[in-house]
């Protein structure tokens, strides 16, 4: 297929969009456990079916997006995602309302991106992460809204310091960032209220 | 043996029906046809295209009659299928000054270039019902006399050929002795909000201020201006301008570039004076309030105007108490479909609250009577002595 | 019992609208307020309400939450009072019915999203049910402080003293508490929250309730959620601690003494019976056997 081609969005955008929308609605509402999503069928190398799901799910021209330089085939995916979304594309994380993390291990530092301020902790950015699955990583425990009993959890690859910037949530809560976690067929969430341990 | 009332549905279509009847009334009445609406009951369409936030003078009629004449549901009529309609962009900024006036006042001088325009206006009829309109084709140029005969020489009943007419306020500009309108060129200026895409966050700017006074209920709007005009934040208004003709609206498409044109539309505005003290960095000059309205809604335009004048008593560092500047208050609950919601809502049940309260007040009642009680058992011994 | 199905023919959506009245930028809008509204727990998210064809007072924000919700496998229980017949009720599940073609049912059971006006439900939810409560006034304060720079301020500060000063007040003065419904909550240890106008029985049904709660306030502009497994404390005093409702009488037609009761006049001498308010749950209490004093065996 050649670099030039821009692939489909959701074939059928109203009930796709629905039901991404309720898999990522579990997922927030209960931190750690996994929902299956259906992406589009084809997108742009780089980006996962899941994460192009998330994103034509929530992103429109009203959502500053943010995607991190790192990620691979990143002219594709801009081209992509500003077609199907309309998304604005930003270059300082901290304007963005949702962004895209890189696939690895390259550090990620929370402090680039918008926590909310005390009147309006809503006006925080989300992050996406793309992940190979959830079951191999370095396991961590899970409490808070939403969870019932401590839950494991174990999500792989993750970029250095991503468990700081969720044990830092808890000192910013109610402020802090919001974290959606895409798999090859699945999404998972861990909100600002989540904490690790116990 | 109790049984729990059931039909909810069935009630709800046999009140449709009534309300169809009763919208109708005695048939034998020819039906009232919405063009009639729109060419006769012009006021009407043009409050309901102004609150309903929607320039088309068929669809506001239409809601008119199917609200049976209650402007504020025809209002909500037109506001709730506004929402629904597929938005394209934002208009280019109408060019008031090349309106073609149908009428253009000010009160702030005798005479002005373009002159004073009386137009339609029913300023100078006399309030004496005219009897001969209950006649089918009665008395159709009967006031229009009357206008002509009271408008004098400096007034003209008709502008006939277009005079240039440019803004009696710009006078005032040109002195320095008036606020600028607009930003100084060079400063940032902050895109215009919208009050339908984005809930108001408080304290707001004066954008989101004037939309919402905009759709603001003209009632409301009347009582608050008019307050300020008895003394409740004074604001010397003088009314510097007062205008109702067409414009054209343009629209720049995307891939165009240029701005074309798409249309024109009837609007009314009102450009207020209003005194400033100055402060002591700042020269005593004059200030602005500002009213807009589609259609011909002098009413409204003016107390739009006094009261975005008074909502900038922050703005230009005034004392502040009265109720018309009290932001807060007035932008929550100028808007009469939120209003008569919130108001009418009431109708709805709440037995299940209610029940709550009974039994509190009850519980409230024994142990007041319990208490009684006790103090009355304490006091008898001490009679009995 | 007669399902809601047959009274109202499971009707092909209405095509002159997108599936659940809404467009699909709107509920995108709405959607991204419900996901942060779930990572604040009671926290409440301004939303760009839409006008809707109903009016404001009628359940607008309720209406909004469900339809960015709603798909169409989900089946939809609309109740009012804790009745699914009462009128706006009736008239919010055929607004959905038309719009969405939904399956509706009147069994809390049998309901993936219910949406309720002033109660929750008497049988317990489960984890794979929604509950949408329709909400006037979001602001807790908001009787208290009427402005709304002041009371975000307060929220920002977790400044709820003056809450607490007003309860006490209310002791000093009446010996108790004199709120009985929309009883303030505070929501996993940091937001004080409006339960909207429910009977204060009802708290303690929010309190770690297995079911996700939306909560939508469309004149207001305002989302907010308690998450499943969630800890919703009834503000109270060591003192006076929070009590709900209690009736010396059991459902007159089905006998429970477990849930809220309405109070019914019977005649101009002031008769009165008491039933349950929720009418799936004194159903199926009947079904099962269950007789009041004026009942008879179904």
């Amino acid at each position: 297929m050649s670099a030039n081609t821009l692939h489909a969005g959701f074939v059928d955008p109203v009930s796709a969009s629905q039901a991404g929308f309720r898999a990522v609605l579990d997922a927030m509402a209960h931190p750690g456990r996994v929902y299956p999503l259906k992406g589009p069928a084809e997108v742009p190398s780089g980006l996962g079916r899941v994460t192009a799901g998330v994103l034509l799910t929530l992103a429109d021209y009203s959502t500053p997006l943010w995607i991190d330089p790192a990620i691979a085939g990143q002219e594709g995916i801009q081209t992509y995602l500003r077609f199907h979304t309309g998304a604005p594309m930003v270059d300082v994380p901290k304007y963005s309302e949702f962004a895209l993390i890189g696939k690895g291990e390259a550090p990620l530092n929370g402090d680039r991106f918008s926590i909310g301020t005390p009147d309006y902790p809503d006006r925080a950015t989300t992050l996406i992460l793309q992940v190979d699955g959830f079951e191999r990583g370095d396991a961590v425990v899970l409490t808070g809204p939403g969870i019932e009993t401590p839950h494991r959890f174990a999500p792989a690859p993750l970029p250095a310091g991503f468990w700081d910037v969720v044990r830092n949530n808890a000192a910013l809560f109610p402020l802090g960032l919001d974290i959606i976690l895409c798999g090859p067929d699945s999404v998972a969430a861990l909100p600002r209220s989540t904490r690790i341990g116990g | 043996m109790y049984v729990a009332a059931k039909g909810g549905e069935k009630a709800i279509a046999g009140a449709h029906r009534l309300l169809a009847e009763e919208r109708r009334g005695d048939p034998a009445v020819s039906e009232i046809g919405t063009d009639q609406i729109s060419e006769q009951l012009g006021r009407a369409v043009d409050r309901v295209m102004t609150e309903g936030a929607l320039f088309d003078r068929k669809l506001a009629a239409l809601a008119i009659k199917q609200a049976a004449g209650d402007l504020i549901e025809a209002i909500f009529l037109i506001r709730a299928y506004r929402t629904t309609l597929p938005r394209f962009g934002y208009s280019e900024p109408l060019k008031v000054s090349d309106m073609r006036a149908r009428r253009r006042i000010s009160a702030t001088f005798k005479d002005v270039p373009g002159g004073q325009v009386l137009g339609p206006t029913f300023d100078y009829t006399h309030r004496l019902l005219d009897f001969a309109l209950e006649a089918e084709g009665g008395a159709r140029d009967h006031s229009v006399e009357l206008h002509s005969a009271a408008t004098g020489d400096a007034l003209h009943d008709d502008p006939g050929p277009m005079d240039p007419m440019p803004r009696v306020l710009d006078q005032l500009a040109s002195e320095g002795m008036i606020e600028d309108s607009e930003a100084p060129a060079g400063d940032v200026v902050s895109p215009v909000g919208d009050i339908t895409r984005e809930p108001t966050e408080f304290p707001a700017d004066r954008d989101v201020r004037l939309q919402t006074l905009a759709r603001g209920d003209e009632g409301f709007l009347l009582a608050m201006g008019y307050s300020t005009q008895r003394g409740y934040g004074r604001t010397h208004p003088f009314a510097g301008e007062i205008r109702m003709g067409e414009v054209t609206v343009e629209f720049m498409p995307e891939e165009l570039g240029f701005p074309i044109e798409i249309g024109e539309i009837t609007i009314t505005e009102c450009e207020m004076v209003n005194q400033f003290k100055g402060t002591a960095t700042e020269k005593p000059k004059f200030t602005r309030g500002y009213g807009l309205g589609f259609g011909h809604v002098e009413r409204k335009a003016i107390s739009m105007a006094l009261v975005d004048r008074s909502l900038r008593c922050r703005d230009l560092g005034e004392e502040a108490g009265a109720p018309a500047q009290d932001e807060e208050f007035v932008l929550s609950h100028s808007d009469n479909v939120q209003a008569t919601g919130f108001v009418e809502h009431l109708k709805l049940p709440h037995y299940v609250d209610f029940q709550s309260e009974l039994e509190l007040v009850r519980r409230m009642r024994a142990e007041f009577d319990a208490a009684q009680e006790a103090k009355e058992e304490i006091a008898k011994p001490e009679a009995a002595e | 019992m007669t399902a809601v199905q047959s009274e109202t023919p499971r009707a092909e959506a209405d095509s002159g609208y997108n599936f659940a009245y809404l467009d699909e930028q709107t509920k995108r809008m709405i959607r991204r307020a419900i996901l942060k509204a779930v990572a604040i727990p009671g926290y409440q998210v301004p939303f760009a309400s839409r006008e809707m064809p109903m009016p404001y007072g009628w359940g607008t924000g309720g209406v909004q939450v469900t339809a960015a919700v709603i798909g169409s496998d989900d089946v939809l229980k609309v109740i009012d009072q804790g009745s699914d017949d009462t009128t706006n009720a009736v008239s919010i599940r055929s607004f959905f019915v038309r719009t969405t073609g939904v399956e509706t049912t009147e069994k809390t059971r049998d309901a993936t999203l219910i949406q309720t006006r002033h109660r929750v439900p008497e049988t317990p939810l489960s984890e794979d049910q929604i509950l949408v409560y329709q909400v006037p006034i979001p602001e807790p304060l908001r009787f208290l402080e009427p402005r709304e720079t002041e009371t975000r301020r307060m929220h920002a500060l977790e400044d709820y003293g003056l809450m607490h000063v007003k309860l006490y007040e209310d002791i000093a003065h009446h010996g108790h508490i004199a709120t009985t419904y929309a009883y303030p909550v505070k929501v996993a240890g940091r937001y004080v929250m409006d339960p909207s106008p429910t009977p204060k029985f009802d708290n303690p049904k929010m309190n770690h309730s297995p079911a996700l709660q939306l909560f939508g306030a469309g004149r207001e502009k305002r989302i907010y959620a308690i998450p499943p497994h969630t800890e919703v404390v009834s503000l109270d005093f060591e003192d006076h601690p929070f009590e709900v409702q209690q009736w010396d009488n059991a459902c007159a037609l089905c006998g429970a003494t477990d849930s809220f009761l309405d109070e019914v006049i019977m005649d101009d001498a002031g008769k009165r019976m008491f039933v349950c308010s929720d009418s799936d749950y004194c159903e199926e209490r009947r079904a099962a056997g269950h007789v009041g004093e004026e009942g008879v065996p179904l």
